[in-house]
């Protein structure tokens, strides 16, 4: 049996509508797109610390959130969409890297662990930082982020989230509390500093 | 270290709680309170300005010409309904109209008839595999009136032909865009050799000559 396709003679002017739309969705994509490129890179950057996977990863969510920019009704809510994307699509990447690590170097892990003292270093600020970060939960960790992100209100925030603005305000006391629970062997040294 | 009492709500102050008033006369009187709060305080402010510098990295400039080339390559999504698993019922609703309709349509005379069977000329760009012949390669809907007077033709036709036909029609079409001079021989000999259609004879119709006869009747007088 022959396989048939259905071939559609006088389509051009439908062909052109559908163009002229899909121009008009690319340019509108493209105005939102320095803001939402640094907005996108900046949750990836923060949660995978390294500038190549971050970039990588900003592109995917930029993309994808392309792909689908047509059915988003309300274009108001599109930062609140691509934080969201960006922020799984770093966090899936940041599981992924771990299981990596976990089943190929446990061993070098462990040597590199014990090799520091048995535990982290007290001495690096910064990376004791970032390694506590990486420990808070989802919710606290993308509520800290986002608000110490340049411009962003507690009330900014709390839309990007859909959730409540004291929410919001819980969410980062608890999370600079907890941070400050496990960074707590630095509180003299800074002052002292 | 705080003072045991206090320690919480003084911990929470460092963290940007609020301090009540005994707290706050404690604080006044306690020495040691007093250092530990300023140490909790200057270790909050160490967060915030190692998280703000974690956070507020500048995107390389690299990205958004990524971006906007991978935007140019990709094609968006159609708006409409028919996104996501929508499509399958569509499509099986679809299957089911034409299963329904076409058989009954054909048997009824509801379509029109093929009206003309034509295979696409092919020169150099012939195809390795052979056209089967028995199958018909290209048809086409005549043109109709409608009630209203238009041609159908104003609506979007549609017919079906085989993959094969599609990919040579589209060659065809491709070697006419880029021999102008071709495809500029090809319609003024169509032009020229204008088809001569030969007039319609009607041959006359034979009315054999009718002979009425009487029905033969049995004994009972009825027609047998």
């Amino acid at each position: 049996m022959r396989e048939l396709v259905l071939v559609q003679p006088q389509h051009t002017a439908s062909l052109a509508r559908a163009n002229s739309a899909e121009e008009a969705l690319r340019q509108e994509f493209e105005a939102l797109l320095p803001e939402s490129g640094r907005l996108a890179y900046r949750i990836a950057r923060s949660i995978l610390r390294n500038d190549a996977d971050a970039e990588d990863v900003a592109q995917e969510a930029l993309l994808r959130a392309f792909r689908r920019f047509a059915g988003l009704r309300d274009r108001m809510r599109f930062r609140a969409w691509l934080v969201r994307i960006a922020y799984r699509i770093a966090i899936d990447r940041v599981r992924a890297r771990k299981r990596l690590q976990q089943r190929e170097a446990q061993w070098f892990q462990e040597r590199e662990r014990l090799a520091s003292g048995g535990g982290r270093s007290t001495g690096d600020f910064p990376a004791q930082l970032e390694a506590a970060i990486e420990d808070l939960p989802e919710k606290l960790k993308l509520v800290l982020l986002l608000s110490a992100m340049e411009g962003h209100t507690t009330e900014e925030v709390a839309a990007l989230l859909d959730i409540p603005a004291g929410t919001v305000k819980s969410r980062l006391f608890f999370a600079r509390k907890e941070l400050a629970e496990k960074l707590q062997c630095f509180a003299k040294p800074i002052k002292n500093a | 270290m705080f003072c045991e009492a206090y320690q919480e709500r003084l911990k929470d102050a460092a963290c940007g709680g609020g301090l009540e008033e005994d707290a706050r006369a404690h604080l006044a009187s306690c020495a040691a309170c007093a250092a530990t709060l300023a140490e909790e305080q200057a270790l909050f402010a160490a967060i915030d300005n190692g998280v703000a510098r974690i956070v507020n990295s500048e995107a390389p400039p690299s990205l958004l010409p990524r971006v906007r080339e991978a935007v140019v390559r990709k094609r968006v999504a159609p708006r409409g309904f028919l996104h996501g698993w929508l499509w399958i019922p569509a499509a099986a609703t679809v299957a089911l109209v034409i299963a329904l309709f076409l058989p009954r349509g054909d048997r009824h005379g509801v379509l029109p008839p093929v009206q003309s069977v034509q295979q696409p000329p092919f020169g150099a760009q012939t195809p390795a595999a052979p056209f089967r012949a028995s199958a018909p390669s290209l048809i086409q809907m005549p043109a109709q009136k409608t009630r209203r007077g238009t041609s159908a033709h104003s609506v979007p036709v549609e017919v079906l032909v085989s993959t094969q036909e599609d990919a040579g029609l589209k060659q065809y079409a491709a070697v006419l865009r880029t021999r102008r001079d071709l495809a500029k021989a090809l319609i003024s000999s169509s032009a020229s050799s204008s088809m001569e259609i030969q007039p319609l004879e009607i041959a006359s119709m034979e009315w054999p000559e009718l002979s009425i006869k009487p029905l033969a009747e049995d004994k009972n007088g009825f027609a047998k």
